[in-house]
């Protein structure tokens, strides 16, 4: 990915689109959160939530317990060790990006 | 969009003051403290009554708050989660942070019970000064400090009821023990107004999943 000279190789893309970073910012937060909590916080449809945590289910970087409370269905997700990791390096890629693209302003 | 993502981060803290449960529960346990500093007004200067009274207050916190935890915990299992989802938060890695605020808790507590103590023992109500004013501006701070982090901007609130609470209640002439019972009445029922306003709203907004919307 490159703007006017600046290179963000760095960025994880699965990472990067909003939603799914939304995810990852709340899943970094706790130790686990349902299905409901992360549609009721990300605003997104039960169709596109899933979708996107099963891409990142897919990609190691959240684990997906399904399981009952009584007889309601209950959809647990949680950060994995790859994927704390994987968050982390992009946070530090991006900042180092908006530090160049504000070095760059000035 | 650092601040936004710590905005983001900041929402699962919210989340768990978003029911108001907290501030019942410890509107609770100010109000008990309250009649607990009351009872001692009402046992006579010279009675023995006052170190038994004096000790069982650690228990009496203890088990009380640890009841109260769980109570909490049930009542968002039954309310709050089927209504707007479910979080487990993430325990503190190191077991030091919750050591030094458990012992500056107890050690506050050990000093209080010692200046009551001492001062039922060899000098009557009026010998103690300050305590009121030292609790007040010390739940200010905490209030203050828990505002700052959650961004709950009625903790600010409640820091400044904590304050003027302290500072008035020291300069009322009321007694020490008085004073402080009538200062934990004060933040007590403040909590619990608050907290039982918050649960209302958010019971309001939120209907149980299984009601009918109509």
């Amino acid at each position: 990915m490159s703007r006017g000279g600046l290179t963000i190789e760095g960025i994880d893309r699965l990472i990067h689109e909003p939603a799914r970073l939304i995810v990852m910012m709340i899943l970094n937060a706790v130790e686990s959160a349902d299905f409901l909590y992360l549609q009721r916080e990300t605003g997104l449809t039960k169709g596109n939530l899933s979708a996107h945590l099963a891409k990142l289910d897919a990609e190691g970087y959240i684990t997906i317990e399904k399981t009952y409370k009584g007889k309601i269905p209950l959809t647990i997700c949680r950060l994995s060790e790859a994927g704390r990791i994987a968050f982390g390096r992009y946070r530090a890629e991006w900042e180092k990006f908006m530090k160049k693209t504000r070095l760059k302003r000035a | 969009m650092k601040n936004e993502m710590e905005k983001i981060e900041k929402r699962p803290i919210q989340y768990w003051y978003e029911d108001g449960f907290n501030e019942l529960a410890f509107g609770f346990i100010g109000l008990c403290l309250g009649f607990y500093f009351w009872i001692h007004t009402r046992i006579p200067a010279d009675s023995a009554w006052h170190v038994p009274w004096a000790v069982v207050m650690f228990p009496l916190l203890y088990f009380g708050i640890r009841l109260l935890n769980r109570m909490i915990k049930a009542l968002k299992n039954k309310l709050t989660y089927p209504r707007t989802g479910y979080v487990s938060y993430r325990r503190p890695e190191s077991k030091r942070k919750r050591f030094v605020i458990l012992g500056a808790f107890v050690g506050l507590n050990t000093f209080l019970a010692y200046r009551i103590l001492r001062s039922d023992a060899l000098s009557g109500w009026g010998s103690i000064a300050g305590i009121p004013l030292v609790t007040g501006l010390i739940g200010a701070g905490v209030s203050f400090w828990i505002g700052t982090k959650t961004r709950v901007f009625r903790f600010f609130a409640m820091a400044m009821i904590s304050a003027l609470a302290g500072i008035a209640l020291s300069l009322a002439g009321l007694g020490e023990m008085a004073a402080l019972g009538a200062y934990w009445g004060i933040l007590g029922a403040s909590s619990c107004i608050s907290g039982a306003f918050v649960l209302l709203r958010y019971l309001q907004r939120h209907p149980s999943p299984g009601a009918d919307p109509s």
